[in-house]
């Protein structure tokens, strides 16, 4: 009983501390609002479920980033066969942000044009991307994704360019 | 380039969906996830039962036709095979594997799957085309009888005809699908390298 209230308690740390990030790779991945409570609910179920076999070999957000995407991607293999109706993600649920509408507009397409070039990437790069924008360092993200810290240097240094140009089209485009 | 992915790190920041009270609910999760196997289970075991029956049946129907007995027999001990085995497959491999280690493990799954549920498909079709002929003839005989119970045996028999016929539509099925998330996760394998 004691090993489960501590795993209990680790769980509710872990959710804490990677809570926010987690959530935003649920966004990234998912565009609509209840398939990314379910992403979020099966995240949080392999997380409870590896927990016991963590050892700390390896730290623990590469640990908990690796579940997530892994989670994440084979969710999103599975969405793309169902062919699921692509929602738009509108931001729906967001923080409390400038009260002044045209602000609030402005803020919603940052994060919108954000968001789709992200999707618009290939599936690695599309983890990468995510990974670096969590402020993984590079070692960390190759431990993650199972990749060479030299090879995630490269492709981080391609994607950076590539997400600029894509924003900055769809800026020019707007 | 450093000042843009600054900027790009703080939209990334400023896309924080809120907190929704049904985040990371282990319960929920694993109780959802409880059931799913939950209703697997009992449609394994329904299925068991399923062949069961159709065993005891067919040993005790088919006295007289040892043939077309002995070939129905054989498609349910077949298909309790494919049940058993499909039972058995390994689960997922393991989230906590690297992206790239973890999307080649579920590929090879898929392929072991490809694999066996073509030679199941295989066996079926076979066991099932095998029943044809005696089903026929004794199907023949009773209507030229008209024995009451060789014309309930016949009934009973093409019924388990086409309960295999209709599981070998459904692993047809099983395998597009399959094929289908293999191509998916191949190509973004290939998209790695």
């Amino acid at each position: 009983m004691p090993e489960q209230v501590d795993l209990e308690e680790r769980f509710r740390r872990l959710t804490e501390e990677y809570g926010a990030g987690l959530r935003r790779l649920a966004a990234a991945y998912e565009p609509d609002a209840a398939a990314r409570q379910d992403l979020l609910q099966e995240i949080a179920a392999a997380v409870w479920t590896a927990l016991p076999r963590f050892r700390g070999d390896s730290g623990e957000r590469t640990w908990i980033y690796r579940i997530a995407h892994n989670v994440a991607s084979t969710a999103r293999f599975r969405a793309r066969r169902r062919q699921s109706r692509e929602v738009a993600w509108d931001g729906g649920e967001q923080p409390a942000g400038p009260e002044n509408p045209e602000s609030r507009l402005q803020q919603r397409q940052r994060r919108t044009a954000l968001t789709e070039a992200l999707r618009r990437l290939p599936t690695l790069d599309f983890q990468i991307a995510m990974l670096h924008l969590e402020e993984l360092s590079n070692a960390e993200i190759a431990d993650v994704v199972g990749l060479q810290p030299g090879a995630v240097a490269t492709r981080l240094t391609r994607i950076r360019h590539k997400l600029a140009d894509d924003i900055q089209n769809q800026g020019g485009s707007r | 380039m450093t000042q843009d992915w600054n900027e790009l790190r703080n939209r990334w920041r400023e896309s924080t969906p809120a907190q929704q009270p049904e985040d990371f609910k282990m319960q929920q999760a694993l109780a959802k996830a409880n059931r799913f196997d939950t209703w697997i289970d009992t449609r394994n075991r329904a299925q068991w039962l399923a062949l069961l029956a159709l065993l005891c049946v067919g040993a005790l129907l088919f006295r007289d036709d040892r043939i077309a007995g002995a070939l129905l027999c054989a498609a349910a001990v077949g298909k309790a095979l494919i049940l058993w085995r499909s039972g058995g497959v390994a689960p997922d491999p393991s989230p906590e594997a690297s992206l790239r280690d973890f999307r080649a493990a579920l590929a090879e799954k898929f392929d072991r799957q490809i694999r066996f549920l073509r030679l199941s498909r295989t066996f079926v079709t076979i066991a099932f085309a095998g029943a044809l002929i005696p089903i026929g003839s004794s199907l023949w005989r009773a209507l030229q009888t008209g024995g009451e119970t060789t014309q309930k045996v016949t009934a009973l028999a093409i019924l388990a005809a086409a309960w295999v016929y209709l599981s070998v539509i459904r692993q047809r099925q099983e395998l597009q699908r399959l094929a289908e998330q293999r191509d998916d996760l191949l190509e973004a394998l290939g998209a790695q390298d």
